[in-house]
């Protein structure tokens, strides 16, 4: 059975690593360890490596459940099975996709290898990114949360539900519109078409599993830096001004890429901010951030991150003022 | 085949790291208890995708290379070789929860709040134990003062105070992860002992009332304790 190059550029070789020499290095590290870490640690390299572990593990398994997910679809769903499902016209598909969010319990890590694996399966971009974008915003799980965090003040959940599902309609519109069918690589189909479905499914599984984790490595690598060397206190000295705040706040969601779970409660306690600001935090926070676009960047091409990234994060920001003018 | 064994091989490498984390307790120093099971599970799966036929390392096509789909011309790994990463750092730097250094940057902001606070526990031993978020809350936050001339009990870790002669006990909240973790902090006085950062202690002493950020704690006694298993408190009751 021959197969096809995954996300290699023609042309260029692959990068071969050779397994024996990487599990080498680590031997030597383990063994190294009693002898660098002997003082104690740079406490900025401490900080760095608790943030960035604690990123990667607690992302795991929500990138676990995404790739089940997955592998279910491309051990399951043909395309001629999903194009029944989803309606040919994107005005009706994006906005079922968007709504079809509300059943995956996962966080915004889970989302992207799902995406992916749909645009296989023949689903159109701006479809895909519909539920990509509102999966991990408005399913029940974290509305739940969010309603946790805000005790008192039902209109901080529904407002996120609202402006959420908001972003995630009009960035799937624009992007069918405007997208166009090469900008959103699929996920590749390595199992042979009449492969048995446990083969189908783990060979997606696997792949999507190497891939989104491999990639939300370099993600949380770049989140830890970030926080590790810029003060969260930075921002309140622009607390008290309208849109400046939310914009603030709106920046600190990409930078900080803290999981959809648990950024209502960070938002909670950022009690300088108006709710509106806060509602924008809790918008763009699940649809674009510093871990996703590096996931985003790995799984569909950076030709489609430097469109897809300002997009949402723009769209985000207007729908979640937007509503909070509405609903706050 | 050495393309598919590879892959196997940085699954088997990251299932068996998240099962490591979790049985260990390392894990509690980066997320909270909570999420337990489910990193659990995720290694679980992960070494299942790893070891089971017939893309895994028991398949018995797999290692003979028979199948010659992945020889020379094959996709390969790619990014998928950085989960090395976590493992390696791991390895080097000794996991430990955030410390002393990362407090100021991290520092949770108070407010006011109109909140009815539920009656304090029974003291233990003369003091009331106390998480040190309920503390600062009902310090900063709880207009009928429930704290007044209240012994409390609390446990933390030791970062620089602002004047000579005081320090700051601390601790983290976790709501997820400790990437979303936010400092809560009490400045001690009364403590005649110097006190080095990132040292773990147990503080009884009664709140001073007073303007300002951080509430302050006037110790009567003071001892030294090991950092605890669970080094982050997860309220979600006090933190809005």
């Amino acid at each position: 059975v021959a197969e096809s190059t995954v996300g290699g550029v023609a042309g260029r070789a692959p990068v071969r690593v050779r397994p024996e020499l990487v599990f080498a290095v680590l031997a030597i590290a383990a063994g190294a360890r009693s002898l660098v870490a002997s003082g104690p640690p740079n406490p900025y390299v401490s900080t760095w490596s608790t943030i960035f572990t604690a990123i990667v593990v607690q992302a795991l398994p929500f990138v676990v459940l995404g790739v089940l997910v997955s592998g279910l679809i491309a051990s399951h769903a043909t395309p001629a099975a999903l194009a029944r499902l989803v309606p040919s016209h994107a005005v009706l598909a994006v906005p079922a996709a968007a709504a079809a969010g509300l059943l995956l319990p996962g966080c915004e890590c889970g989302s992207v290898p799902v995406a992916g694996r749909l645009r296989s399966r023949g689903v159109a971009p701006g479809v895909a990114a519909a539920f990509m974008l509102s999966a991990p915003a408005v399913n029940p799980v974290v509305l739940v949360a969010t309603a946790v965090a805000f005790p008192g003040q039902p209109r901080m959940w529904v407002g996120r539900l609202l402006g959420s599902l908001l972003c995630a309609v009009v960035v799937g519109l624009v992007w069918s519109r405007f997208g166009g069918e090469a900008l959103m690589r699929p996920s590749l189909d390595r199992a042979a078409a009449d492969a048995a479905r446990w083969t189908s499914f783990s060979t997606a599984a696997r792949d999507d599993l190497l891939l989104a984790a491999g990639w939300l490595v370099v993600g949380a690598a770049a989140a830890a830096t970030l926080q590790t060397f810029v003060p969260r206190g930075a921002l309140t000295a622009v607390a008290g001004l309208p849109v400046v705040s939310a914009l603030a706040l709106a920046c600190l969601a990409v930078v900080l890429s803290i999981c959809s779970e648990a950024d209502a409660f960070v938002a909670a306690s950022m009690r300088q901010f108006s709710l509106s600001a806060r509602l924008v935090f809790l918008v763009v926070g699940p649809a674009i951030d510093v871990k996703l676009m590096a996931m985003q960047s790995g799984l569909f091409g950076r030709r489609f991150l430097v469109r897809f990234a300002p997009l949402t994060f723009a769209v985000a920001v207007l729908c979640g003022l937007l509503v909070g003018a509405v609903l706050l | 085949v050495t393309e598919r064994r590879d892959r196997s091989l940085l699954l088997l490498l990251t299932g068996s790291f998240a099962v490591w984390l979790v049985l260990s307790g390392t894990a509690l120093n980066f997320v909270r208890r909570a999420m337990l099971p489910y990193v659990l599970v995720a290694g679980v799966v992960a070494v299942a995708l790893a070891l089971l036929p017939p893309m895994g390392l028991l398949s018995r096509r797999g290692g003979n290379g028979h199948e010659d789909d992945g020889h020379g011309h094959g996709p390969g790994v790619g990014v998928g070789w950085l989960l090395v990463l976590p493992v390696l750092i791991g390895l080097l730097v000794p996991p430990a929860p955030l410390g002393a250094n990362a407090v100021r940057a991290r520092l949770a902001s108070s407010g006011t709040s109109t909140g009815v606070y539920p009656p304090l526990a029974a003291p233990v031993g003369g003091a009331v134990p106390m998480s040190m978020a309920e503390f600062s809350t009902r310090a900063l936050r709880d207009k009928a003062g429930s704290l007044r001339d209240v012994r409390v009990r609390l446990r933390g870790f030791v970062s620089p105070g602002d004047a000579p002669g005081t320090y700051r006990l601390g601790r983290f909240v976790i709501f997820c992860c400790a990437a979303d973790a936010e400092a809560v902090v009490v400045t001690v006085t009364g403590d005649a002992v110097a006190r080095r950062a990132d040292q773990w202690l147990e503080v009884e002493g009664t709140w001073v009332p007073g303007p300002g950020e951080v509430p302050v704690l006037a110790a009567t006694a003071v001892r030294t304790v090991r950092r605890p298993g669970e080094p982050y408190e997860y309220t979600t009751v006090y933190a809005g």
